[in-house]
């Protein structure tokens, strides 16, 4: 074997490592119909509110579920992995473009609840509402079981775009918001708190998060940086510099390293 | 895995590899019979060895190499040669095989001698290299496997062995340093998965020994799930955490802790493993090309080792302590440093909450008040913490330190007498207290602070001789000669700041600048006025930045004012105005320089003074005083118009706000104004001011100066035109606007009209508002009397205590101590209540009414409860010493009568009677009035005479 140093290997696995994030790819669905019979279908087709089939066409009222599996190897464990490496923006393109081509069946049941759900994480962390809040309508009209997320990410939404009121109302007919997420019931309300200026209260919710569910992958790193954010308005610059650098060591190369420059 | 734990596994001949952490040893599972080898013919001895090293029995197969070697002894035959060899070196791989290491060793290296040029005498040094590791011997392990570094016969695998040997034995002798080199090789050689996290491993543990944190962070990826739950590693990520931590790279330190694996992560961890290998072993056996049975059994044989050994190491890890609750603290601390409080309060918060009977829990709940207590904004729960820390261990590791911390804590919140009560509770509690000397020193503070000066100064000098070397001693030596000053004992003082100023062993001396003033100061007060002037001019020079030259320059202006020459104090006192650093200093410059225009009859310069001070000041300065000054100075130029116009204009400007209660004290000084001489000459122009004023307030909606003004007018009218001025300022609407004055007017009228709600809504208010006034006890006189009336007693006398207890010995608290007395009466605690009455004699300041209603009230105690005679005295008191005071004589005599008539003493009573009814102010009293008809039915004939 040709020697190489540890970097020079550190760096070919994390060139092999990464999905190829632009190939377009196939889509298989796999498709219950009748008393469940199924059939594997490769880039399937609508028209008419139905399936078109090698064999004939398909109602989708005799479809009882659909699953999708996209090209790219997309699957919610990618989705998942993704995101936890900081690489939000290329999961959101995979995400649209894998839900673009399943969009003629959005209203029909399946795996789609769990890519729609994490398009929506990722348009609320990239601040795209507009596009969010259809995401989240869609998922109400699908009853995704993660329409309890819905409610939350409408909350943090309005309070990042000052709608403060709205924020605190919707929040408050989230029902058992800390069943559907702990953590993420903790971030919503320390960022409720910041929006009315109560940092104290807010760095209180947003230290819970960070200590008690230390393994969270999204509402960890985001209640650091929201923890640093407190610390800017409030001119504790040292204390904010050092959440930077803690974003930057611990989520490197990635959305939360991008996003610490807000604390400098 | 260690050496030592691995060292039972062995594998087959030419697979022999024994290099620790790296390799994974085979069983030897071959069974065999034993051979008479001394019997048999050569030929046959030959053909047993060679098929027992086809069936691998190496026990067996030693006795056969080692007598084929006996009888080959001597033959130079180049076959015979081959065959000795060959059973040298197979004898060496026997040994080693049967874990006779030392032996191995010896026949290896006996073999290497005899035939250096065997193809296999290479391979023999590294198997020497492998038995010195197998023994732990790591010093020969890396003596015999240097020399083979070079060795170009080797494979790629065995040179990756020789690597391995030499790393692990440098690693294992702590040879840090040279361990890197090796270790990096064998990182970019190995192809198993498991040999590469091995050496990432120890690289980790090398470079955290050698300090190179960059690359132990490079390599702490590559510690693979295999190596993951090491405890060297753990324990290196520890170490070297806390070495960053203690060089305050918080940040690192964080990341290292946050690396180290916790319990539940290790349970987790062990369970996958194990889980893993439990799939292997249940996989059957399948016969494949390239798969023999015994090489499965060898395999299952060592999962199912290794399995077993996890579980019971699993056992160990479930039932044993952990250090997940110190790697916690640690963060905490990390948190901490790096300013990130909350997240640090709240890691010490989960550690005692979570875990209270853990040993940690006490520790993280002081290390959450120490943190507290470092947060500005967070004092009150600072003090919740450390008070709860206090409750729950009462005599423990830190309760020293949380008593000390918390009477700080106090003493900076102002809070002097709880500060004093945690202090005392600390001296009880802890006799033995680590830091008595620094509890003692802020008692006496507090005692200083409480201007008990001689309390103050004896715990000084206590504290410099019991514990010379504390760590207030200078403090304590600044102190005490404070404390001379405070009493006056000015020799002392002089002596005892001119000491603190010599004593050598302040170098810093930390005082000197005040002590240098105050210096000066104790000198004036000894009447050492040159003296006195030399120290402030030198203070002048040699502190050009202290805060107290503004004081030094008027304490200059006083000296020079009172020999005289008064141009040369009004300079000082406007080089005081111009160095002032507080309105305090700027408020002392300004009116002793009036006082000084004052009697220099310039009356115009004190108007001017005050108008440029009103105007520099404003509402922050004593506009009160100023407003007086000017009032006084148009009145001395007899323009007394304009000085009531100046005293009404100051009302005007700054009254419409609640709180300045500075124009309280110009109402009061007004009323006062009005009813003198002079005033009662211009009281039209007066009441037209007034009104003026009034009518202007009303019409820009000024509240609260409305009500000023108003009860400005009730102090100064009377009869219907007074009683219009109340209606309009009791309602409870005014609460909220009222000043000072108006609230005391508010709470009179209101417990006068029996509007007890009102009472206490209006003192309540007062109380909040203008907590330091002057005439707030007053007001609570006001609240006490109305719990007195509404039979509140338990509250009357709760109240009656804190205000006792607040304002000590003031005149007003005379009438306090009476209400608290009359409320014991009327619950009938009557010991008590004499008691309490009695109290009104002992004070100078509460003498002069209350004395005869005390010994009134006394005598009607002592009457109910049966002692007539004693009763008596009290009541003959009254009318014998306080004559003047007709209510209570009146009163007394009637008390008199009673307990003579209980007595049985008819003629004393009669004569009583008469000498009542012989004062005409008595007898026209509703008490008189009754003793002449007692008497007119008890001695028809002698009449009222």
């Amino acid at each position: 074997m040709k020697a190489r140093s540890a970097l020079f290997v550190t760096g070919l696995m994390l060139v092999f490592g990464l999905p190829s994030l632009h190939a377009q790819a196939d889509m298989k669905a796999r498709i219950t119909y009748d008393k469940g019979v199924s059939v594997n279908v490769e880039n399937p087709v609508a028209r008419d509110n139905a399936v078109v089939l090698p064999q004939g066409v398909l109602p989708f009222s005799r479809i009882s579920r659909i699953d999708f599996e996209f090209g790219d190897g997309l699957t919610a464990e990618k989705c998942g992995i993704l995101f936890k490496s900081g690489a939000i923006d290329s999961l959101e393109k995979l995400l649209t473009a894998a839900l673009k081509q399943a969009d003629p069946f959005m209203n029909l049941p399946g795996n789609l609840d769990v890519y729609l759900t994490w398009q929506m994480k990722v348009q609320f962390w990239n601040g795209r509402y507009a596009e969010m809040n259809k995401t989240v309508d869609l998922l109400r009209k699908r009853n995704a079981p993660s329409s309890g997320l819905t409610g939350m990410y409408t909350t943090l939404a309005m309070a990042e775009q000052n709608r403060n009121d709205d924020a605190a109302k919707i929040f408050a007919a989230v029902d058992k918001a800390d069943a559907i997420s702990e953590p993420m019931a903790l971030f919503v309300r320390a960022r409720l708190a910041m929006t009315k200026r109560e940092y104290r209260q807010a760095l209180q919710y947003l230290a819970r998060v960070v200590i008690l569910h230390d393994k969270d992958t999204e509402w960890v790193p985001a209640a650091t940086l929201y923890e640093g954010l407190v610390y800017k308005r409030t001119g504790y610059l040292e204390a904010a510099g050092n959440v930077a650098k803690e974003l930057v060591e611990r989520y490197p190369d990635g959305y939360w390293t991008r996003r610490a420059e807000e604390l400098k | 895995m260690s050496v030592s734990d691995r060292i039972k596994v062995r594998r087959s001949f030419k697979l022999i590899q024994c290099v620790g952490c790296f390799i994974v040893f085979s069983l030897s599972l071959f069974a065999q019979q034993p051979a008479p080898v001394q019997s048999q013919a050569t030929s046959m001895l030959l053909a047993q060895a060679r098929e027992m090293m086809e069936t691998g029995n190496p026990e067996t197969l030693l006795p056969y190499l080692k007598e084929i070697l006996i009888r080959l002894e001597g033959n130079t035959a180049d076959d015979a040669q081959t065959t000795r060899a060959f059973c040298m070196y197979q004898i060496g791989v026997c040994q080693m095989q049967t874990g006779q290491y030392a032996a191995a060793v010896a026949a290896f290296e006996d073999f290497i001698k005899t035939y250096p040029d065997d193809t296999s005498a290479s391979l023999a040094a590294l198997l020497t290299a492998e038995s010195y590791a197998l023994q732990q011997d790591w010093a020969g392990a890396e003596k015999a496997v240097r020399p083979l570094l070079q060795d170009r016969r080797f494979t790629v695998k065995h040179q990756l062995t020789v690597r391995q040997i030499l790393s692990e034995a440098l690693y294992r002798q702590q040879k840090w340093n040279e361990a890197v080199a090796p270790l990096l090789e064998v990182f970019k050689l190995a192809e198993r998965e498991e040999s590469r996290s091995s050496a990432a491993l120890m690289l980790v543990v090398c470079y955290a020994k050698n300090g190179d944190f960059e690359n132990l962070n490079k390599f702490l990826p590559y510690c693979g799930d295999s190596v993951r739950q090491d405890a060297g590693l753990n324990m290196t990520l520890i170490e070297t955490g806390d070495k960053k931590s203690a060089e305050g790279e918080y940040q690192k330190a964080l990341k290292l802790y946050r690396m180290v694996f916790m319990k539940e992560e290790l349970i987790a961890h062990y369970e996958h493993q194990m889980e893993e290998i439990k799939k292997i072993l249940t996989q059957p056996y399948g016969q494949r090309i390239g798969t023999t049975r015994s090489a499965y059994d060898e395999e299952h044989s060592l999962k199912q080792m290794q399995f077993d050994r996890m579980a019971e190491q699993l056992k160990t890890i479930k039932a044993g302590a952990n250090y997940d609750l110190d790697i916690s603290l640690r963060m905490a601390r990390c948190y901490a440093g790096l300013q990130r409080n909350w997240m640090a309060c709240t890691l010490y918060n989960r550690i005692y909450t979570a875990f209270p009977d853990h040993e940690l829990a006490e520790e993280s709940r002081f290390r959450a008040f120490m943190l507290l207590l470092n947060m500005p904004q967070e004092q009150e729960a600072a003090l919740s913490e450390g008070q709860a820390y206090l409750d729950h261990y009462p005599a423990n590791k830190y309760t020293d330190e949380t008593f000390l911390n918390l009477m700080q804590l106090l003493l900076n919140a102002g809070k002097i007498n709880e500060a004093q009560a945690m202090g005392q509770k600390a001296l009880k509690q802890c006799p033995d207290h680590r830091y008595i000397d620094q509890v003692r020193y802020l008692l006496a503070v507090i005692d200083f602070q409480k201007q008990d000066y001689t309390l103050a100064q004896a715990a000084f000098t206590e504290i410099r001789v019991r514990w010379p070397a504390c760590i207030y001693a200078e403090a304590c030596e600044y102190w005490r000669a404070m404390c001379c000053l405070f009493l006056a004992q000015y020799d002392e003082a002089v002596s005892s700041f001119n000491a603190y100023l010599k004593n050598p062993a302040y170098p810093q001396k930390a005082f000197a600048e005040d002590v240098s003033y105050r210096l000066g100061i104790a000198l004036y007060g000894k009447g050492e006025y040159p003296g006195a002037e030399k120290v402030f001019r030198r203070f002048l020079d040699d502190f050009p930045d202290s805060v107290l030259r503004s004081e030094a320059f008027c304490m200059l202006g006083d000296l020079r004012g009172a020999e005289g020459e008064l141009g040369i104090s009004l300079d000082f006192y406007r080089k005081g105005m111009d160095a002032a650093a507080n309105i305090e200093q700027v408020n002392y410059a300004v009116f002793q320089a009036a006082k000084v225009y004052e009697l220099q009859k310039n009356y115009q310069a004190v108007i001017e003074l005050m108008e440029k001070y009103l105007k520099d000041r404003g509402a922050e300065g004593n506009f009160a005083g100023a407003g007086f000054w000017m009032g006084k100075a148009y009145k001395a130029m007899n323009q007394y118009s304009k000085a009531i116009a100046t005293y009404v204009n100051t009302i005007v400007r700054f009254g419409n706000i609640p709180e300045n209660d500075n124009v309280d004290l110009i109402l009061r000084e007004l009323v006062k104004e009005f009813k003198s001489e002079q005033g009662q000459v211009h009281k039209d122009e007066f009441i037209n001011t007034l009104a003026g004023a009034l009518k202007q307030a009303e019409t820009r909606k000024e509240k609260t100066l409305v009500l000023r003004i108003q009860t400005l007018f009730a102090y100064v009218t009377d009869g219907a035109e007074r009683d219009s001025y109340i209606r309009a300022i009791l309602k409870e609407s005014s609460i909220d606007k009222s000043g000072a004055l108006t609230l005391l007017l508010f709470a009179e009228e209101s417990f006068r009209h029996q509007e007890y709600t009102l009472v206490y809504k209006a003192c309540d208010r007062f109380s909040k508002v203008f907590e330091a006034s002057e005439i707030l006890p007053d007001v609570m006189n006001i609240k006490l009397s109305a719990l007195v009336q509404e039979a509140k007693y338990p509250e009357a006398i709760a109240l009656a205590e804190e205000l006792t207890n607040r304002f000590g010995y003031q005149a007003q608290i005379g009438l306090t101590r009476k209400l608290k007395a009359d409320a014991l009466r009327l619950s009938k605690q009557y010991d008590a209540a004499v008691t309490t009455y009695n109290e009104l004699f002992a004070v100078r300041e509460w003498r002069g009414p209350l004395t005869p209603e005390s010994l009134y009230w006394i005598g009607y105690c002592l009457e109910l409860q049966g002692k007539s005679g004693e009763a008596f005295a009290f009541f003959q008191r009254v009318y014998v010493l306080y004559e003047g005071y007709a209510h209570w004589t009146a009163k007394a005599y009637e008390g008199s009568v009673r307990c003579l008539e209980k007595l049985g003493r008819r003629d004393d009573m009669l004569k009583t009677l008469r000498e009542m009814l012989s004062k005409a102010e008595i007898a026209a009293t509703p008490e008189g009035k009754q003793a002449q008809a007692l008497l007119t039915k008890l001695a028809p004939s002698g009449g009222g005479k």
